[in-house]
């Protein structure tokens, strides 16, 4: 019986990630067709012949690699702005006690009910005057305030043992010195969640640097290919490039998946460990 | 523990006070204005002009905007609904030791790195009524072609499934690692009782995963509230409307149309409801935790 | 004043006061650099100083290509002194963010514009009248064709050079002509030829159609606007922009037309999603579109197909068609606008380059009766369309009127006869009366 039951857990499994996986073949075999491959009437699963065309022209036109580079250092801009600031909120809606906590956390919460285009003019607006247009921090900054990344620090603070900062505490300790000392050393796992969650949502984030990376120079790599390669935007206006899509799409994945296969392992035990069970 | 709360409050404040500059500057002094602006005509070059409640009127008597409301709360219930259970599941099965359960969870959260541009794209072409590789196979199979972007009533359905691809790995991943925090313990301890698998799951880990579960269907609920990108990427909005949300029609109200105030205006309803739909969730969340 | 005593009785007044009193500069944004007098610009030396321009792409993929290319070309050539930075965007973003950097002070010195979307940016306030420093710039207003360059006056006053035209055409595939004994030198020029041909070319057991209209997007409803510009004396909103024009016999005949292709001739696909893929893969064989996509058709190896102007289905032949512009924001920087000015002429005396490059007609005179222009072959049919295209008709309200978004009218009602959700005299009804209430509101 036991025995049976594995083998329809591996069946049910094998089709999980068939299904998971067919799309990212589509982009595979697509992204090694020429571009009338790419439209015949029966999909073919294995081109013939295989051509680099579409990877040729994608780097060939365009500024691929500063993209990336551009997206890089706007994603680890915004992975340090985030853990900068949010550890030490997390901390303090789990551990202090002071007026108006309820209200504050109230207020972080309406960052994730507040549509990001809503205020976007106006942050738009604001980061002009304050010269932040076309800069990386500008980039990074607005990815920063979200809540989620407080939400995990304050879930996972409060489930650990306090046994600890209160024997630093009578030993005289500040509260700064024991947020260094004693919880910034347990949060390891919780950091690396957050780090990976926020670097995808990073790499990926597309709406503001479409308006507020003006300059070619930091363009980052999601408005670079939505705007430059894959008519994303002009829907109706232009065909779809579509060779040119599945093989920009595979690069721009390569560098989050290496890091995720990299870091799955301590990513499914950082989160485990951040009490949000 | 009563020691001087007064340093408390002090050292409290001085944590915070990182995240608050950010979060009045970039986020609270830009998002607050939206509720004045809402009263005023403005073009975004022009002074501001106040109109009242126009904005208000003229939303409440467009039929596009009770259409739009309607398929916001249609997607974000199937999509909520869809990924909570689903990612439940998932999580469950690549929590059993099996060979193979890391390219299950790499494959599950995979799509998740993929932007939302890109993914738009694949399904847009995979559900193509010509050369789409899924009509190929039903055609294959015998079955009828199916129209789905481009018919009234499946696109909606199509969009969503294609979201329980793209997004399914994130709700996944914090499911798994709630269900290896479960202790082990509690499992053994049950299983001494004679407790069957089901009665494991039914008793052991839905209570556990409770307070998660919470926390998933607020963020999945306030993310899918806003759905706005796969929209304008694979059916633009259409056919005649059918996938036009609240944010969709705000961006266009704001930016093609310069309406900056009607924007608002739908902005305030965006955050009006979901104020309010989250607060049902905590009040639920918490008689239910209660109750364990 | 009365307006701000109520804010401050809504809300957060002081927050929205900062912001208000954060703005109020950027309303007149102050010229960051010490600017010589006018005067003195005109006056410069061909080597003039050197001076660096932005320059904000609207085209997006695949157009922008050829138009970065100009772009290098132009900088290595490096005329008196003048560097382009260039930007890429997409038309969607152009829109909105010229309108938030004019507002913040930093809009481009020239930025690519349809010709139809000139009059809402100058009634914002953006664009500046060009009349002087484009001839001092040596450009030739008499060397472009007439509807281009007037189409790009508002109240008489130039705001805007024109780059190109793209008017509708028609693209037959010439294996199917072939195939079904049609003569592919003879494209059909009338209604009865169109619908015969389109009968003949349909053919079910292959899964092949006559013609693809497609149902979304802003094509299905150009091609509806073309043809009620072939009845005499019709347009789409009336003389003053005031009011809808279009619930005429002349409409409501042109859309059951288009109607009776796809549900009573069968001779076009339901519910087509995409026509252009459609023709790439033969799935249709005659499509009505503009220019932009002969680079893209010659891109597929196996497609085999001409051009041919829309037929006269009714009075006369007329085709929809826009231009894209170069338009130049007021930043009251004379010297940059002049650089960019002569960047423009640049540009524009290689008209040729670009529409080889582009497949977007030439709006230039001379290139157009160049021989090396005459030699495109497929260009030429749409060169011949150029003296009968309409443009929309100019309203400060284009973007909500003519707009592509999901709720504007004229998708609304295209998809809806289109999916067969709506009569035709209903649709156009429930349009007219959108259109009316858009060009009312305040």
């Amino acid at each position: 019986m036991h025995r049976s039951r594995k083998t329809i857990q591996y069946l049910v499994l094998a089709f999980v990630v068939i299904c998971y996986a067919i799309p990212f073949f589509v982009i595979l075999t697509t992204s090694f067709k020429t571009s009338s491959q790419v439209i015949t009437k029966v999909f073919q699963w294995i081109p013939k012949p295989i051509t680099l065309d579409q990877y040729r022209y994608v780097l060939g036109n365009f500024p691929f690699d500063k993209w990336v580079v551009n997206s890089v250092v706007v994603t680890i801009l915004s992975v340090l702005l985030i853990l900068g600031v949010s550890l030490p909120a997390g901390y303090a809606f789990a551990r202090l006690e002071f007026k108006g906590k309820n209200l504050l956390f109230s207020l972080v919460m309406l960052t994730i009910m507040i549509p990001f285009a809503a205020y976007m003019p106006q942050l738009y607006l604001e980061m002009s005057y304050l010269k932040l247009l076309n800069t990386y921090i500008g980039l990074a900054i607005p990815l920063a305030t979200s809540a989620v990344s407080i939400f995990l620090f304050r879930q996972f603070i409060a489930q650990l043992p306090r046994e600890m900062d209160e024997a630093a505490l009578i030993d005289g300790c500040s509260y700064f010195q024991i947020f260094i000392k004693i919880i910034l050393p347990l949060t390891k796992p919780a950091v690396i969640s957050v780090i990976i969650f926020s670097a995808i949502k990073s790499w990926n984030s597309m709406m503001w640097p479409l308006i507020a990376a003006t300059k070619e120079t930091v363009k980052t790599l999601p408005a670079g290919l939505a705007i430059n390669v894959f008519t994303a935007t002009n829907v109706g206006a232009n065909p779809t490039p579509y060779g040119a899509v599945m093989a920009a799409t595979l690069l721009s994945i390569a560098i989050p998946i290496l890091l995720f296969l990299f870091l799955q392992r301590y990513f499914v035990q950082g989160i485990a460990t951040t009490g949000l069970k | 523990m009563v020691k001087s709360k007064k340093s408390n409050s002090l050292s409290a404040y001085l944590f915070l006070l990182p995240y608050f500059t950010l979060f009045f500057v970039f986020f609270f002094f830009p998002a607050v204005t939206i509720i004045p602006m809402s009263f005023t005509h403005w073009n975004i070059l022009s002074t501001p002009k106040f109109a009242g409640f126009d904005n208000y009127i003229r939303m409440f008597k467009d039929p596009y905007f009770w259409q739009a409301t309607f398929n916001t709360f249609e997607y974000t219930i199937l999509v909520t609904i869809g990924l909570t259970t689903l990612a439940l599941l998932l999580a469950l099965l690549l929590n059993q030791r099996l060979r193979g359960r890391v390219v299950g969870r790499v494959f599950v959260l995979m799509p998740y790195v993929i932007s939302s541009a890109a993914a738009g794209i694949v399904w847009k072409w995979m559900y193509d009524k010509n050369f789409g590789i899924i009509n190929s196979y039903l055609n294959r199979f015998g079955l009828p072609t199916q129209p789905f972007l481009t018919s009234t009533t499946q696109a909606m359905f199509a969009v969503v499934f294609m979201n329980l691809w793209w997004s399914v790995g994130f709700n996944t991943i914090i499911y798994l690692a709630a269900l290896q925090g479960i202790p082990e313990e509690l499992y053994q301890a049950a299983e001494v009782d004679g407790a069957n698998s089901w009665q494991l799951f039914r008793y052991i880990t839905i209570p556990s995963l409770k307070p998660i579960t919470l926390y998933v269907t607020v963020l999945c609920f306030a993310n899918s509230f806003q759905m706005f990108d796969e929209a304008y990427i694979m059916t633009q909005g259409g056919p005649i409307g059918s996938t036009t949300t609240l944010v969709f029609r705000m961006w266009n109200s704001a930016f093609s149309n310069f309406r900056f105030g009607e924007a608002a205006a739908t902005s305030t309803v965006i955050l009006l409801l979901i104020l309010t739909v989250t607060l049902l969730q905590f009040k639920l969340g918490s008689q239910r935790g209660e109750e364990v | 004043m009365l307006t701000k005593r109520v804010f401050v009785s809504l809300t957060l007044l002081t927050v929205f006061a900062l912001l208000l009193a954060a703005c109020a500069p950027a309303a007149t944004p102050a010229p960051k650099e010490p600017e010589a007098p006018p005067a003195a610009a005109t006056e410069a030396p061909a080597a003039a100083k050197p001076i660096t321009i932005q320059f904000w792409i609207g085209l997006g993929a695949p157009d922008n290509v050829p138009m970065e290319n100009m772009v290098k070309q132009f900088n290595s050539e490096n005329k008196d002194g003048i560097t382009v930075e260039y930007t890429n965007m997409d038309w969607d973003t152009l829109y909105s963010k010229i309108v938030l950097d004019f507002k913040t002070g930093n809009a481009p010195d020239i930025a690519t514009m349809h010709q139809t979307n000139i009059i809402q940016n100058v009634s914002l306030g953006i664009l500046q009248p060009i009349d002087e420093i484009y001839k001092q710039a040596g450009i030739d207003a008499s060397d472009f064709v007439e509807s281009a360059w007037k189409g790009a006056q508002v109240d008489g006053k130039q705001y805007a050079i024109p780059n190109d035209m793209h008017p509708l055409g028609l693209y037959y595939n010439v294996d199917h002509f072939k195939a079904a004994g049609l003569d592919p030198e003879k494209p059909p020029t009338n209604k009865e030829e169109f619908l015969e041909y389109a009968r003949k070319l349909t053919d079910p057991a292959k899964g092949q159609y006559g013609v693809g209209l497609g149902y979304t997007g802003g094509v299905p409803f150009r091609i509806w606007m073309s043809l009620i510009w072939q009845h005499k004396d019709q347009d789409v909103l009336n003389a003053d922009r005031t009011k809808a024009a279009f619930n005429t016999p002349a409409g409501i005949d042109s859309l059951q037309l288009m109607y009776d292709l796809v549900y009573k001739e069968k001779v076009n696909p339901q519910a087509e999603q995409d026509f252009e893929d459609d023709f790439k893969k033969g799935i249709v064989s005659m499509v009505i579109d503009g220019p932009w996509s002969i680079s893209d058709f010659n891109t597929v190896e196996s497609l085999h197909y001409k051009t041919a102007m829309i037929p006269v289905i009714y009075d006369q032949p007329a085709a929809w068609a826009n231009s894209h512009t170069y338009v130049f924001p007021d930043n009251k920087k004379p010297e940059a606008t002049l650089a960019a000015m002569k960047f423009a002429k640049w540009m524009s005396d290689h008209n040729f380059e670009w529409s080889r490059d582009s497949g977007h007609q030439p709006v230039r005179i001379s290139v157009i009766n160049s021989p090396e222009f005459k030699q495109l072959v497929n260009w030429q049919p749409f060169a011949a369309t150029v003296p009968v295209a309409h443009y929309y008709p100019a309203t400060v309200k284009q973007a909500e009127v003519f707009g592509r978004q999901p709720t504007s009218p004229f998708v609304v009602m295209m998809e809806s006869v289109m999916l067969d959700k709506v009569a035709v005299p209903d649709a156009i009804a429930t349009a007219e009366k959108a259109v009316n209430e858009i060009l009312a509101a305040p």
